[in-house]
């Protein structure tokens, strides 16, 4: 049931209300198998404390009971799947909950139950139906009243204190003529008279008297001078401030009100109530950051920075008050993006009439908790009033920040669902306002409640969401058009993820869960029983013994076959991936912590997270910085990596095991692990130059960092388990959510996309070849406008066009893409990077992907090609890939999700690898370039994006040995050209990639002197395999997985990705491959030789306006249903391009963010966004589109440096492409 | 009372002021123009005249005070929404006594009296648009944000949202309502802009007429049990486009006034009055 679902958090109400039916069908079949799960009340009368007759009744007592039975029920049949959880009690907390007539409701919870769970007791309780208008809130810490997150554990979000709850009106609906029942709008009338009460929701004196005259009319009912004293009125409360004139003249307006009914008072109440100015509006303290008077409007001449405001959420928008007076607004469509970061919360404006572009205005909370309280009611209003279904959190390949979401029904589907209420008008009491003298014994249980109807309701209530469904489209009122589709996509994920899930339970699951950082932090400790960290428990230690059993145990099947086992494999796989990520967090934090104790962490291992489960959805918040600003941990999350120094030995083993459970034998494990291992423990005092070097740039950070950064890491800890352990069809649900329009492009900024606000339709799909016409001709245009840097360019390109024997078979079906891959590949012997780079770069301005993978291959080259690479880090990749490819192969069929995951973890692998080959670098003295390499990536980092750039790399999982630029520029080529490939779907290339593999295998062998070349052809491979065909690049993976080419793996990553998505036709595979790409094209700005070619580039262009590149993404022919959305992020050292450009749905929509300046080291930057939109079709050549809109924008902003293009694609897929 | 906030422009009061001799040569000015006060005092008696007989108000009518040569510009001493009078702070000095006499008229009407006694606040009248559902304030020479504030407290139950004046003298200047939901707005760029920034900070939607001058925007609605949409306009000698603009409103009862006179010490139509609607019950 809702608590025990850890799975299936995304599924919400509906599915929950049909487990809970479930359960009780299942009562009967399933009795309890308890003795392990005790813990409900039911079975253990003596837990049910004097609590239930606090303040109700007996009859209530009973149906508490009757309540907790069904859930313990439902539970059970949940658990009975994870053995390991029945040896762990249930502990059982007692939850008050203040209902709106200021009762208490007392109930007996587990203490792992999830909010929803707790909700909809209470909502049984009040036998409220329309119940998505209403939360539960708690006070946090601060006393500062929170929104139960019905996804999360309520331990988890009650850290401290009682659990006291109270109900509340979430959503005030602005009509509460529409809702369907009176008690519904019983309920609403409470609130709003506590709202007037407590001055929040603030009105006259004439209209305290007309609210008063109606509550006391729908309280008392008609005026009846006998039976009244003529104080009647005084127990009732109207106002802050109520005087006795006040109540006179309520009694008199009461007088005339004889013959109305409650309901109908009520409904007075809030016709009135509702034109409130303040009604609805949720505050917020805030300052305003930045002197951004024209978009406030204040008194002429007044800087605005620093001035004391409030914020209010509410139905329409954000409004911006300036003591009582409303200063600005913002409704819903007007804003582009929600995002927040530490203390600040910003919006992102879409231009209006006078304004060109968009801005960015931001806001500065009291503390970072207030401001993440703050996003999500925005992201929860926004959802609710504006959506037509709720978006699912972001699935992102390389999410960061906070996955929370909205994930109950919108008004739209609440008011369809409760359209279906057929139950008669259930009867209630209205008892009690808020009275002066309230005595509780009076008030027993006030409402009534008729259990079966209740059933029954609720039932109604799913069938009514089907047909919600259905009716999506036609119902929609035409402001929502555009999100239609997404409706549809909702809706369909509904579905989805209402389907049971199949496969067990892990226990591993919870546990994990319970645990999550502990477990991340030091998985090594914990298995291998290093120095012990505090915070591990003994669950993690468990976990992990597990695991390794497990891994243990996969080895010899892995051997034999990759189809055998496979699940186990796959499962073993990921525990280890995920280990390994723990590992590498350890590493990290070793670092961080020898170096000075501020500096900040990469806090990149967020983004190896896989961050599957929507299970978790835990709005993890993590502080991820804007890309230039924060990439440190905060030194808080420090310490919650605890490791010290990870011994060689505890390494060792580790690592081997790792190695065993992916499939290597036993030697080759043996052999490679130990160097791994070496490396590692070599990488602690590395660590400690890097963190110097770090620490400066990172920032201040508050203590609710900590706790973000806790629960992003149990987020990880969590996904991985589910990953492992989840069935592939919840995980498929899950995928479908994953790529939200809700979306953080970077950091923790979290973008209500466009794509929800604006109402760009969707356009005729554009052809992928006409795309790359158009790509060319922009490159061509941007050369032309810069002429001697063009000219070099230019002829490079041509030259290697025709010289890159690769290329050549290629050239025909990939015809621009491609080439420049090979160019790269090709450039990598020439020693000189930097001109090859800026060529290639003038180029990239026409193309944004091939210049990605252009510079990156430069630099990979540069670094690899010289320096051998540490052979052990490349084996490694291999394991880790090689894994993933078998999984992928024999589970392409399988959900989406599982690859993309997989491609998570594969990614904190490499991050590891990355520093597993510093460490080598150093230690061998081969490598120092390297090693110095990174290091300067590092400080780079610090000016800009520094840090940034090395943990994209690190999520790439690549030959770490050639450097991260190497594996980034994989991936981004592959990802290109996967896409175009994808589409195109050429099956000649699979020989192609035949050949790629043999020659790597040739160079397996003499493996350290060729690095650099494998890395070539690794590369070259990557794009024919994209090109194969699905069913053949399956195969093709086979055999690979089988012949364990380390170097190969990498790139099989790549190709399983692309793989999937083919089949699936997913977008969101490619869009995690973008991210990848994005991240990785992040990584090379960070590394020195970037930013210098960079920067030249740069001035040759500034002639021409552009100095963004544009990245055309190739279309993707996707049966439609499912639309996604994938972002290319591209980041250079100083000039970001991210295309965003739309497949399916066919409006590109180019984010140009132009930063002013980057204050190096102190981080402090102007930062404009601006944003262009570019809706249209195939026909529209969105480059030049791009080009031109740039220019634009470099008129109007002379010193604007573009930092950043963001192509947003949104593509629709089919469901269940997938099947097998 | 289901109506709280219903019955836009219905009136029943209204409260004007004698044209003192002083206004010809002392009253404020933005431009240096000669008023013939033997006009501006006919204009003043029609407009009375057409208030109080034609269209059925009642007239209070204050006497002129030599003193206080802006005195017959009543609407900047007070703000009237409901039942509650919010007596201003004129942001010019010598004019804050015309609000002595308005306070007395209003507490006579059995109005709840708010005044604005914080020294650092300014508020004029006519700088506040109340649209029936909301209150627009402009942020003018004559008015501050604290003025805006007090006014935000003096009216809880309606959102109270600034604006920006940056040309003209008061936002009612250029703007008015010409009916429920209906803003008239001058064409001028500072108008314009103004009333995007209404639109902008609105939750209701309004409609918007566009009239050629920005002078002529501003007119008077009322909706009159009798009469239906009332709207007292500039007339064709003074605006000729613009009038032909509201001539274009069918559902009005137009009547055409002439403020020439008045015009030429910034005042306006709606200037000249304060209406107050006092309802039967409360």
């Amino acid at each position: 049931m809702t608590t025990e679902s850890g799975a299936d958090s995304e599924a919400k109400q509906p599915q929950e209300n049909k487990e809970t039916e479930k359960g009780k069908a299942k009562a009967a079949s399933q009795p309890s198998q308890v003795a392990a799960e005790p813990a409900l009340p039911q079975n253990q009368p003596e837990q049910l404390p004097a609590a239930v007759g606090h303040s109700t009744p007996a009859r209530k007592e009973q149906e508490q009971q009757e309540e907790d039975l069904v859930s313990h029920r439902s539970s059970t049949s949940r658990l009975s799947r994870s053995p390991l959880r029945g040896v762990k009690k249930v502990k059982i907390m007692q939850c008050k909950v203040t209902l709106l007539d200021g009762l208490d409701f007392t109930l007996n919870v587990e203490k792992r139950a999830k909010g929803q769970f707790l909700f909809d007791k209470v909502c049984d309780h009040l036998n409220l139906l329309e119940k998505d208008y209403f939360g539960i809130t708690y006070r946090d810490v601060e006393n500062q009243k929170n929104w139960l997150d019905p996804a999360k554990e309520l331990k988890k979000q009650i850290r401290t204190g009682p659990w006291n709850f109270a109900f509340n009106v979430k959503f005030y609906p602005p009509d509460p003529s529409q809702l369907t029942e009176d008690i519904t709008r019983y309920y609403l009338c409470l609130q709003l008279r506590d709202d007037v009460v407590s001055g929040r929701l603030p009105c006259s004196f004439a209209t305290h008297t007309v609210l008063g005259s109606y509550t006391a009319q729908s309280e008392l009912g008609d005026y009846d001078s006998e039976e009244l004293a003529s104080d009647y009125l005084s127990e009732l409360r109207f106002a802050p401030n109520q005087t006795k004139e006040l109540e006179e003249k309520v009694m008199e307006l009461h007088k005339t009100y004889k013959g109305m009914s409650p309901a109908d008072a009520e409904m007075h109440f809030l016709e009135n109530a509702k034109k409130l100015s303040m009604y609805g509006v949720d505050l917020h303290h805030a300052k305003l950051v930045g002197n951004l008077y024209e978009c406030l409007a204040p008194a002429e001449g007044e800087d605005s920075e620093g001035v004391e405001i409030m914020l209010g959420v509410c139905a329409s928008g954000l409004l911006i008050y300036r003591d009582r007076l409303r200063i600005n607004r913002f409704a819903w469509p007007k804003i582009l993006k929600i995002s927040y970061k530490r203390n600040n919360f910003y919006i992102k404006i879409r231009p209006g009439e006078f304004e060109q572009f968009e801005s960015t205005i931001g806001f500065k909370l009291p503390n970072h908790r207030a401001a993440k309280r703050l996003w999500k009611v925005c992201v929860e209003h926004h959802t609710f009033f504006r959506l037509v279904s709720p978006e699912a959190p972001p699935k992102k390949f390389l999410t960061l920040g906070s996955k929370f979401r909205y994930s109950g029904r919108t008004q739209a589907q609440t008011r369809r669902a409760s359209s279906q209420i057929i139950r008669p008008a259930p009867f209630f009491e209205r008892t009690s306002s808020k009275r002066y003298n309230m005595s509780r014994s009076l008030d027993g249980a006030p409402i009534m409640e008729n259990h079966e109807t209740l059933m029954k309701d609720s039932a109604a209530d799913g069938e009514a969401k089907v047909i919600a469904k259905g009716d999506i489209i036609t119902t929609v009122t035409t402001e929502k058009k555009a999100e239609e589709e997404k409706a549809e996509e909702g809706d369909a994920k509904k579905d989805t993820a209402e389907t049971p899930e199949p496969a067990a339970t892990s226990p591993l699951r919870q546990d994990t869960k319970c645990t999550p950082h502990a477990f991340t932090s030091d998985p090594l400790r914990s298995e291998l029983s290093l120095p012990s960290s505090p915070i591990s428990s003994t669950k993690v230690r468990r976990r992990h013994r597990e695991n390794a059993r497990k891994r243990a145990s996969s080895v010899s099947p892995v051997k034999s076959g990759t189809g055998c086992r496979r699940r186990q494999a796959r499962a073993d796989h990921k525990a280890a991936l995920l280990e390994e990520q723990a590992l590498l967090l350890s590493a990290r934090k070793q670092r961080l912590e020898q170096g000075k104790r501020r500096g900040g962490t990469l806090f990149s291992f967020s983004l190896h997270l896989p961050d599957l489960s929507s299970i978790l959805d835990e709005d993890g918040y993590i502080t991820f910085p804007d890309l230039s600003e924060m990439r440190f941990l905060p030194e808080c999350a420090q310490n919650f990596l605890p490791i010290k120094s990870p011994s060689l030995i505890p390494c060792f083993l580790f690592i081997f095991f790792f190695l065993l459970s992916t499939s290597f034998s036993v030697p080759y494990a043996l052999t490679l692990s130990f160097p791994l291992a070496l490396c590692l423990c070599y990488l602690e005092p590395k660590a400690a130059s890097l963190t110097a070097s770090l620490a400066q740039s990172y920032h201040d950070h508050d203590s609710s960092e900590e706790e973000e950064t806790d629960s992003e890491q149990t987020d990880f800890a969590f996904d991985g388990e589910m990953t492992a352990t989840e069935s592939e069809a919840d995980e498929d649900s899950e995928m479908r959510t994953q790529y939200s329009f809700i979306r953080r492009v970077k950091g923790e900024n979290v973008f209500i996309r466009h794509s929800n606000l604006m109402l760009e339709d969707t356009e005729p799909p554009a052809e992928v070849v006409k795309h790359q016409t158009n790509i060319s001709e922009l490159k061509r245009s941007f050369l032309e406008t810069d002429g001697s840097v063009t000219m070099p360019g230019l002829t490079e390109w041509e030259k290697r066009l025709s010289s890159s024997p690769m290329r050549s078979p290629r050239s025909d079906e990939a015809p621009m893409i491609e080439p420049l891959e090979l160019d790269t590949k090709e450039d990598e012997p020439a020693a000189d990077e930097t001109k090859e780079v800026e060529p290639k770069i003038t180029e990239a301005a026409g193309y944004l992907v091939k210049y990605v993978v252009d510079s990156m291959t430069a630099d990979g080259p540069t670094s690899s090609g010289p320096h051998g690479v540490s052979l052990s880090t490349t084996m490694d990749d291999d394991v880790f890939v090689d894994g993933t490819l078998r999984e992928v192969e024999e589970k392409t069929p399988e959900s989406q999700d599982e690859v993309s995951e997989r491609l998570v973890v594969k990614v904190s692998p490499g991050a590891m690898r990355q520093e597993v080959s510093q460490a080598i670098s150093d230690k061998k003295g081969t490598l120092i370039i390297l090693k110095d390499v990174e290091d300067k990536s590092d400080t780079e980092g610090k000016e800009k994006s520094a840090v940034p750039g090395e943990f994209k790399a690190d999520e790439h999982v690549m030959l770490m040995a050639s450097k991260e630029e190497e594996i980034p520029r994989a991936d981004t080529s592959v990802v290109t050209e996967a896409q175009t490939t994808a589409a195109k779907m050429l099956s000649p290339k699979v020989e192609i990639k035949t050949d790629g593999m043999t020659q790597i295998k040739g160079i397996d062998s003499p493996k350290k002197a060729m690095a650099s070349w494998i890395s070539e052809k690794v590369k070259t491979q990557t794009p024919e395999f994209i090109s194969v065909s699905t069913k053949e690049v399956k195969d093709m993976k086979t055999s690979d997985g089988l012949q364990e080419r380390a170097e190969i793996f990498t790139f099989k990553e790549v190709q399983s990705e692309q793989i999937t998505v083919s089949e699936s036709s997913t977008t969101s595979l490619v869009v995690s491959t973008l991210e990848c790409v994005s991240s990785s094209q992040k990584a090379p700005a960070g590394q020195e030789e970037k930013p210098v070619i960079e920067t030249e580039a740069l001035p040759a262009k500034s002639a021409g306006p552009t100095s963004t590149d544009i990245t055309a993404v190739a279309t993707k022919d996707m049966p439609v249903i499912h639309t996604e959305t994938k972002t290319i992020t591209y980041e250079a050292a100083e000039v970001h391009v991210t295309t965003m450009c739309d497949c399916r749905s066919y409006w590109m929509a180019f984010y140009v963010f132009s930063v002013g300046q980057t204050v190096k080291g102190g981080i402090s930057e102007t930062r404009i966004e601006k944003r262009i939109v570019i809706t249209g079709d195939a026909d529209i050549d969105h480059d030049e589109a791009l080009a031109q809109a740039i220019k634009e924008a470099k008129e109007q902003h002379p010193d604007m440096s573009v930092t950043k293009v963001v192509v947003h694609k949104e593509t629709e897929i089919t469901p269940e492409e997938g099947e097998d | 009372m289901a109506g709280l906030m219903a019955g836009f422009g219905h009136y029943t009061h209204a409260v004007v002021r004698g044209i003192p001799a002083s206004l010809a040569k002392e009253a404020l000015r933005s431009s240096q123009t000669e008023v013939d006060l033997a006009k501006a005092v006919k204009e003043q008696e029609a407009y009375v005249e057409v208030l109080r007989t034609r269209l059925g108000l009642e007239v209070v009518e204050l006497p002129a005070d030599e003193s206080l040569p802006d005195c017959v510009f009543v609407e900047d001493a007070a703000v009237v929404c409901g039942d509650t009078a919010l007596i201003t702070r004129p942001g010019v000095e010598n004019r804050r006594g015309e609000t002595e006499a308005m306070k007395g008229a209003l507490k006579d009407l059995n109005l709840n009296i708010v005044e604005m006694t914080d020294e650092n606040a300014t508020l004029d009248g006519g700088d506040v648009l109340f649209t029936g559902r909301e209150f627009f304030v402009g942020l003018s020479k004559r008015t501050n944000q604290r003025g805006a504030e007090i006014l935000a407290d003096a009216f809880k139950d309606y959102a109270v949202s600034t604006v920006p004046v940056l040309e003209g003298l008061h936002l009612k200047c250029f703007c008015s309502m010409g009916g429920p939901g209906l803003i008239v707005i001058g064409s001028s760029e500072p108008a314009q802009k103004a009333l995007k920034i209404m639109q902008q900070m609105s939750d209701h939607r309004y409609d918007k007429l566009t009239v050629p001058d920005d002078l002529a925007a501003n007119c008077i609605y009322m909706n009159l049990p009798s009469k239906g949409h009332v709207l007292l306009h500039c007339t064709a000698e003074e605006f000729p486009e613009s009038a032909k603009v509201f001539e274009k409103l069918k559902d009005h009862m137009l009547i055409p006034m002439s403020n020439l006179e008045r015009g030429k010490v910034d005042g306006s139509l709606t200037c000249c009055s304060v209406l107050i609607n006092k309802k039967a019950n409360i």
